[in-house]
């Protein structure tokens, strides 16, 4: 967006401006014609099964994370995600967009996380899922294991936070929600909610900085 | 450090997006899909396709029917619009080309009071006209009265304002004054200037049928003249 608005300052590059505007329009044009979640959730509502299909290929990822770092387990990410899922193509008459989608779909995700601990009691927070390495090739070996530590401290942390502000951190980082939003999904209000997330932040900051702390 | 800092840290959400890469099972993914097209076409399949047909005919349908209704509605209620009752009595009066009611012959009063009869035949509307001429036209001036009260009821209850409900009252004492003023006006004033005339005037009213007002007129003679011997009728 910089190199474009230098472009459209520049007189003197006018071959090149007029690429980049040509660019950036063709960006502003599908922009405009990315429809938004609510609208695709309409359509799937009248029977476009591909609007469920673009608003599926947005949210599946985040939500299932959400619903994996949540629960601590794999089977019980997938059994709560195909729940979820199941209720948002259930509600797809009913659906009316008085809220934001996203923050519709968390919440339908959240209560059924809920539904599911009450179902079965075995579920555990304890549990820390196989951290998956990834390094950069040009890093150096001592930097990429003090990632990796890090990484691994951090996740440690999260399964150790309370369930409510692991919730809300997850919420904030994966979802994107706000704190209202937040407080929306969890059903508490809006203090509560800024609460846990500050807490959750101020644990997971202090995990990773451990090791310089101890220097 | 501000309270956006206090939620938000960059270095942990870096941190935290390093390592949580997880994507969807493929399998997930190819069953909810199924799922949400199956759904779908469950919802809309052929075999409900006739659902909206029926919906757009049906709407379409009551849609005439209510246009119909209250065209209907509007022109039974047209007699009694707030123009016409607004209008005095008097005018109204005055500019009815109609005879007023006294004057009426009977077959006319019947024609008027009630129109199916017209159709009947003739030997029964004779019987009837033989039986009945004073209850004929008190009938007609009941009619003239009942239709006069409603049109005021009708105006009160259609229109809210203060102003019709005035004109409506109006109307209602106009026609009072007329009813008193057409009991006054049986006799001429020649006639009662003597007990003999008067008492003609009423046995007229008698034979015409109009007993009430025959009545009335005989207790005013009674009144204006105390010592006159009413004859009787039978001699």
């Amino acid at each position: 967006m910089a190199a474009n608005a230098q472009s459209f300052a520049s007189p003197m590059n006018s071959g090149a401006a007029s690429l980049c505007s040509e660019a950036a329009l063709a960006y502003a044009h599908a922009m405009a014609h990315t429809p938004e979640d609510s609208a695709l959730m309409l359509r799937y509502g009248e029977g476009d099964v591909q609007a469920f299909e673009i608003l599926y290929r947005r949210h599946n990822d985040a939500i299932y994370r959400y619903l994996l770092r949540l629960s601590g387990h794999r089977d019980s990410a997938d059994d709560i995600f195909q729940d979820v899922w199941g209720k948002i193509i259930k509600a797809r008459e009913s659906y009316r967009p008085t809220a934001k989608f996203t923050t519709f779909l968390y919440r339908v995700a959240h209560n059924c996380f809920i539904d599911h601990i009450r179902r079965n009691k075995r579920h555990s927070t304890n549990t820390v899922l196989e951290p998956e390495l990834h390094s950069d090739p040009g890093e150096s070996l001592e930097t990429a294991t003090e990632r990796s530590l890090a990484r691994e401290r951090l996740e440690i942390a999260l399964t150790t936070l309370p369930e409510e502000q692991r919730d809300a951190f997850l919420l904030r980082e994966e979802g994107g929600l706000s704190v209202d939003q937040i407080a929306a999904v969890t059903g508490c209000n809006r203090e509560t909610a800024k609460s846990r997330l500050r807490y959750a932040v101020a644990k997971l900051r202090s995990a990773i900085d451990e090791p310089a702390e101890r220097s | 450090m501000t309270t956006e800092s206090n939620d938000n840290d960059p270095r942990v959400s870096e941190a935290y997006r390093s390592f949580s890469t997880e994507t969807t099972p493929k399998e997930l993914d190819r069953e909810i899909l199924s799922m949400a097209a199956g759904s779908s076409r469950s919802r809309y399949g052929l075999a409900r396709a006739w659902i909206r047909p029926v919906a757009w005919a049906a709407t379409i349908g009551l849609s005439l029917a209510f246009v119909l209704e209250m065209t209907q509605v509007r022109d039974a209620q047209a007699p009694y619009s707030n123009a016409d009752v607004a209008e005095p009595l008097e005018e109204r009066i005055a500019n009815d080309p109609a005879p007023a009611p006294a004057q009426i012959s009977v077959p006319a009063a019947k024609q008027a009071s009630s129109p199916p009869a017209a159709t009947e035949p003739m030997p029964q509307a004779e019987a009837e006209l033989s039986m009945g001429r004073a209850s004929v036209s008190e009938d007609f001036e009941a009619d003239e009265m009942t239709m006069l009260r409603d049109a005021d009821e009708q105006a009160r209850a259609r229109s809210g304002s203060e102003q019709a409900s005035t004109a409506a009252s109006l109307t209602f004492d106009a026609a009072m004054t007329l009813e008193k003023k057409e009991k006054i006006d049986h006799c001429d004033t020649d006639v009662r200037s003597s007990a003999e005339t008067w008492h003609a005037c009423v046995v007229e009213l008698r034979d015409q049928g109009l007993s009430d007002a025959a009545d009335e007129e005989l207790q005013s003679l009674l009144a204006e003249f105390p010592g006159f011997e009413v004859p009787d009728p039978s001699r």
